[in-house]
């Protein structure tokens, strides 16, 4: 599709500049690998706008960018566990053409912390960290429906660029 | 936002709520730091101790454990703040330095 280029790579530097406004206002979380996960909303738009294929490119570049930029290689495994079962979970969810950007982004939230708690068990080999599974899921699901809503407002400047 | 968005959120908190409420919480009997998946110190919780491992300083007392100072970048594993739950632990990713509150009956180690 013409033009796909060009927006996936808008919607890259949507999401990095997510990640990093995320990382400069919000303190340290009490469990590892929470977030708040706004830069989730490029995946999202790049889902609603684009398809499960750009998509996919999309949140592999901004997870390895947004790493490089201000993680580490360490934090670089988790994340990009993370974001791709959230792809995964919200490429799914859309099909099913039932639910709205906000119950499609609330699903890959928590996939997104299942899958760093996932991560982070076979890593740190400490089975322990299952005490954080029910913290992580409900703050997965609230942060993907506030990423849901914040989507919308991005869906309408982006969509009319498109037609002109 | 449709109905199915509701229920979806709905059901995702509620199994996090039951999934909270069923585990299990008792006082632990010690505790354990592992760094990088070995048990490298551990400390009878009812004690007082402290121990320093790859720069992340874990302090026991009052049957809590904390980690009190840490070198990484993110700074979760001080944020996570006082633990006094079996089965409760801090881990710090970046350090790969993890704090595990055990129960009386663990094995002190499994070998494969």
């Amino acid at each position: 599709m013409k033009g796909n280029l060009t927006r996936a790579g808008l919607l890259t530097a949507v999401g990095l500049i997510a990640a990093w406004l995320e990382s400069l206002i919000l303190p340290p979380m009490p469990v590892p690998g929470a977030k708040v996960g706004l830069a989730n909303v490029a995946t999202l738009a790049a889902l609603y706008l684009m398809g499960p294929g750009p998509a996919a490119m999309v949140t592999v570049a901004r997870v390895l960018l947004a790493n490089a930029l201000f993680g580490s290689l360490a934090s670089c495994v988790y994340a990009l566990a993370g974001g791709v079962c959230a792809w995964g979970a919200m490429a799914l969810l859309k099909r099913v053409e039932r639910f709205s950007p906000v119950g499609v982004s609330a699903a890959g939230g928590c996939a997104h912390n299942l899958a760093q708690l996932a991560m982070a068990a076979i890593l740190a080999r400490t089975p322990g960290l299952a005490g954080y599974l029910p913290v992580l899921m409900a703050a997965g699901t609230l942060a993907g429906a506030v990423t849901g809503i914040a989507f919308r407002p991005l869906a309408r400047i982006l969509g009319k660029k498109q037609n002109s | 936002m449709k109905k199915a968005d509701v229920l979806l959120v709905g059901v995702l908190l509620i199994a996090a709520a039951a999934l909270y409420l069923a585990a299990p919480r008792r006082p632990a009997a010690r505790v354990a730091v592992y760094h990088g998946g070995n048990l490298v110190w551990t400390c009878p919780a009812a004690e007082e101790g402290e121990c320093t491992v790859s720069g992340v300083r874990v302090v026991v007392s009052g049957g809590e454990a904390y980690v009190a100072q840490s070198p990484c970048p993110d700074g979760c594993c001080m944020a996570a703040g006082r633990i006094s739950a079996q089965g409760r632990s801090i881990v710090c990713l970046p350090m790969e330095v993890s704090v595990v509150l055990e129960g009386p009956g663990q094995l002190d180690a499994v070998v494969y």
